[in-house]
C-alpha cells in the first residue's frame, strides 16, 4: 500500500535534484564551442590563403601559427584545462585575423566582386511586416497591406532569378512603404493613447485616496489640499502631459507623507519606551513608600498618569483620525503629562531620601 | 527510579512526535507520506517553472550583411508609473517598434541613446528596432560590438567568419552557416568577414545534452514522470517489478553495411590512443553504429569523458554523430577524412 508513495517520493527527490543541479558539463561545452569556431575559421581562412597565387609571408606566417594555437586549444581541452585553452582560442583567433588581413590585400578582387546577400534583408523585412500586420490588427486600423505584400513576393522572385541589382529598387520601395505604415499606426495610437493614459490616472487615483487618508491620520492638511486637487485634475484630465505633470506632483507629496510616516511612528517608539522606564522606576520606589503617605499619594497620582498616557497612546494606535491634531496631541498632551509624571516621581525620590 | 521514568516519558512523547524512529513505526508514520509527496510535488513542479520565469528579460541581436542590426528586448516594467526609462544601443536608432503585453503600441521619445517610453501601466514591453552603430568595417572585417546589461543572443549574418571574439559564448549553434550564439552580459568584440567559400558542410550544432539549457531537463523529468507512471501502473498490477532499460540497443539489421572496417582505420591513424581503439573496434563489431549511452556502459566512463572522446574521433573524421530521439548514435563513417 505504501509503495506507491515511497516510489513518488524517491522519485520526485531525483527528479528535483536533477533539475536544481548545476550541470557540470557546462565549461567542457564552451570549449568544444571555441574549437568548433577557431576549426570554421581556419578551415575558411586555409581556403582564402589557397586561392590567393602569392601568398605574403605573413599571412602564411599568422596561419601557421592560428593553426598551432588551434592543436593547443584541442590539446588543452582534451586534458581539461579551461584556462590555458581559453588563451589559446584567443591567441588562434589573433592570428587568424591578422592572417585574413593579411590575405585581404591579396585577394581583396574576390572580396569586392562578393555580392551581399540580400536574402537576410528579405527575411528582415518580411518579419517586420508581419510585425506591423499584428499591430495593425489590434489597433483596428484597416490599413491596406497589398502593395507591399506584392513588393515583398518580387523582391523574392528577383532573388530567386539572381536579379539583385534589379532589387535593390524593391527593397528600397519595401523599406519606404513599411516605414508610412509604421508611421501611419503610430499616427492612430497616438489618438487611443489617451484613454489609456485615462484609465491609468483612474487607477493611480485610488492610491491618492488612501494616500489622503493616510495625510488625514498624521495630521499633514496642506497635503491633503494639494492631493484632492491633484486627484480632480488627474479624474478631468484630457490630456497625457497633465496626467504626467500630476503623477509627478502626487509622488512628491507620497514620499511626504512616507517620511512623516516614519518619523512619527519613531516618536511613539520613543514613548512607549519612556513610559516603560518611568512605569520600571515607579515599580522600584514602590517597595519603599509604605513609610511616607505624601511620597505614596504622589505614587499613585503618578501610576494613574501612567495608565493614562497609555490609555493616549493606545488612542494613537487605533484611532488616529478622530484627531484633529496628531503631531500636537503628541507634543503636548502627552509629552506634559510625562513631564508631570517625571517630576512626581522624583518627589517621591527625595521624600523617600528624607524620611530614611 | 525516577530518572529512569523521565526518560522513559521522554522515549514515549518522541515516538509520538517524530517520523524516523524505529522501522516498526516508519509504516505507521507513512500516513503523512501522502501530505508529503504532495509538498514535494508541488516544490518539484515550481523548480522548472521558477528557474524559467527568473529571467524576464530578453535581448537578441540579429546582424545582417549589410552590417545593420536588429534589437528585440523585452523587458518588464512598473505599472504603477506612467513613464519608463531604457537606454538603447547604438546612437542612431531606426524602425523603432515599442508594443505592451496585449500588443498595443507605446509612445517614446528618443534622446541621444535613451528611450523615454510612455507605459501607462503597461507592465512588459517589448521594443524592436534597428540601428547601423553596432557594426564598424575595416577593410574586409566586420566588428561587432557591444556592452550588454544581460545575457543575450547574437545571429551573425550567414557565410560570415569568426575572426575575433572576447567574449566567451554559453552556447552555440550553426544551421544553414549561420551562427547563433548565446553570450553572458559584458562588452563583447566580435570580428568576422564574409567567406568566399561556399560551405558545403554545415558546422554541426553542439548537442543539447552537454549544454546548460534547462529545457533538457524539464525533458529529462517530462521522460522521467513518464516512467514513474508507467512503473506506477506496474507495482498496481502487483506484476514482478522488472528494471526497463533505457536506452535500446541498434538492431545490427538497422546498421548500416558499409563502415570502416578498425583496420583499415589503425594503419591509416597509427597514433589513435588505446581507448579509442577499443571504442573504435566496438562499434565496428556492433555492425558499425552505436548509441552514446551504450559506449558509456560498455566502457563504464562519464558522460563527459565518453563525449570527449567521441568528439576527438569526430574530429578525426572516423566516426559522425547523429542525433536520434534526443539520444546520439555514433557512426563510423564510410571513408576515412582528413582531420
Amino acid at each position: 500500500m505504501n509503495k506507491i508513495p515511497i516510489f513518488f517520493l524517491l522519485f520526485l527527490v531525483t527528479s528535483m535534484a536533477f533539475v536544481i543541479t548545476p550541470n557540470v558539463a557546462h565549461a567542457d561545452s564552451q570549449l568544444d564551442i571555441l574549437i568548433k569556431i577557431a576549426l570554421n575559421t581556419k578551415e575558411h581562412i586555409k581556403a582564402d590563403i589557397d586561392k590567393v597565387i602569392d601568398v605574403t609571408k605573413e599571412a602564411s606566417e599568422q596561419f601557421d601559427e592560428g593553426v598551432k594555437e588551434t592543436d593547443l586549444l584541442i590539446k588543452t581541452t582534451e586534458e581539461g584545462d579551461v584556462v590555458s585553452a581559453r588563451q589559446h582560442f584567443i591567441s588562434a583567433m589573433i592570428a587568424f585575423k591578422k592572417a585574413s588581413i593579411a590575405t585581404d590585400t591579396t585577394s581583396d578582387e574576390s572580396q569586392k566582386a562578393l555580392i551581399p546577400d540580400r536574402s537576410q534583408t528579405i527575411k528582415k523585412y518580411e518579419t517586420n511586416i508581419k510585425k506591423l500586420k499584428v499591430i495593425s490588427d489590434r489597433l483596428k486600423a484597416n490599413i491596406d497591406f497589398e502593395q507591399i505584400d506584392q513588393l515583398l513576393a518580387l523582391a523574392k522572385t528577383n532573388y530567386a532569378q539572381g536579379n539583385f541589382e534589379q532589387n535593390e529598387q524593391t527593397l528600397s520601395n519595401i523599406s519606404t512603404d513599411g516605414s508610412e505604415i509604421h508611421k501611419l499606426l503610430y499616427e492612430i495610437s497616438e489618438q487611443n493613447k489617451i484613454y489609456r493614459a485615462q484609465h491609468f490616472a483612474k487607477k493611480h487615483v485610488e492610491r491618492i485616496d488612501d494616500l489622503i487618508l493616510q495625510a488625514k491620520e498624521i495630521g499633514l492638511y496642506e497635503t491633503v489640499n494639494v492631493l484632492e486637487q491633484s486627484r480632480v485634475q488627474l479624474l478631468q484630465a484630457n490630456s497625457t502631459q497633465i496626467i504626467k505633470q500630476q503623477f509627478k506632483i502626487t509622488i512628491v507629496y507620497m514620499q511626504k507623507v512616507d517620511h512623516a510616516k516614519e518619523a512619527q511612528q519613531n516618536k511613539f517608539l520613543k514613548l512607549k519606551v519612556i513610559i516603560d522606564s518611568l512605569e520600571n522606576n515607579a515599580k522600584k520606589l514602590s517597595n519603599d513608600v509604605e513609610v511616607n503617605s505624601a511620597a505614596s499619594s504622589f505614587l499613585d497620582r503618578a501610576f494613574n498618569l501612567i495608565e493614562d498616557v497609555r490609555s493616549d497612546l493606545k488612542d494613537l494606535e487605533y484611532a488616529p483620525t478622530t484627531l484633529r491634531d496628531y503631531s500636537k496631541y503628541i507634543d503636548l498632551t502627552i509629552g506634559n503629562k510625562i513631564e508631570s509624571i517625571k517630576e512626581m516621581l522624583i518627589k517621591v525620590e527625595r521624600l523617600i531620601y528624607t524620611s530614611s | 527510579m525516577k530518572l529512569q521514568q523521565i526518560v522513559a516519558q521522554k522515549h514515549q512523547s518522541l515516538e509520538k512526535e517524530i517520523l524516523f524512529v524505529r522501522s516498526a513505526d516508519i509504516l505507521s508514520a507513512m500516513v503523512r507520506l501522502p501530505i508529503v509527496v504532495m509538498g514535494l510535488v508541488l516544490v518539484a513542479l515550481c523548480a522548472p517553472i521558477q528557474q524559467s520565469l527568473a529571467s524576464s528579460r530578453t535581448l537578441d541581436f540579429t546582424i545582417y550583411s549589410d552590417g545593420s542590426t536588429h534589437i528585440f528586448y523585452e523587458l518588464e516594467a512598473n505599472p504603477l508609473e506612467p513613464e519608463f526609462t531604457v537606454e538603447l544601443f547604438g546612437q542612431v536608432i531606426e524602425n523603432v517598434t515599442i508594443v505592451d503585453e496585449e500588443g498595443f503600441l507605446l509612445s517614446y521619445e528618443i534622446n541621444a541613446n535613451v528611450a523615454l517610453i510612455e507605459t501607462f501601466g503597461a507592465s512588459h514591453i517589448t521594443i524592436d528596432y534597428d540601428t547601423q552603430d553596432l557594426v564598424s568595417k575595416t577593410g574586409k572585417i566586420w566588428k561587432f560590438s557591444v556592452d550588454a546589461p544581460i545575457q543575450y543572443s547574437l545571429l551573425i549574418p550567414k557565410d560570415s567568419v569568426i575572426v575575433e571574439m572576447s567574449n566567451f559564448p554559453i552556447s552555440m549553434q550553426v544551421d544553414n552557416d549561420q551562427s547563433y550564439l548565446i553570450l553572458p552580459g559584458g562588452l563583447t568584440n566580435i570580428s568576422y568577414y564574409f567567406s568566399t567559400l561556399a560551405s558545403t558542410k554545415p558546422v554541426q550544432a553542439i548537442p543539447e545534452e552537454d549544454t546548460t539549457d534547462n529545457s533538457l531537463a524539464m525533458y529529462a523529468v517530462v521522460i522521467a514522470a513518464a516512467a514513474g507512471i508507467a512503473a506506477l501502473v506496474a507495482i498496481k498490477k502487483s506484476k514482478p517489478s522488472k528494471v526497463v532499460e533505457p536506452s535500446v540497443v541498434i538492431k545490427k539489421e538497422e546498421a548500416e553495411s558499409q563502415h570502416l572496417d578498425s583496420e583499415t582505420i589503425f594503419q591509416a591513424k597509427p597514433d589513435l590512443r588505446d581507448d579509442d581503439k577499443e571504442i573504435i573496434n566496438f562499434l565496428s563489431a556492433n555492425g558499425g553504429q552505436a548509441y552514446e549511452s551504450e559506449l558509456r556502459k560498455k566502457f563504464l566512463l562519464p558522460r563527459t569523458t565518453m563525449w570527449r572522446a567521441v568528439k576527438r574521433l569526430e574530429r578525426q573524421g572516423i566516426i559522425e554523430i547523429v542525433k536520434k530521439d534526443l539520444q546520439n548514435i555514433v557512426k563510423l563513417k564510410s571513408k576515412l577524412e582528413d582531420s
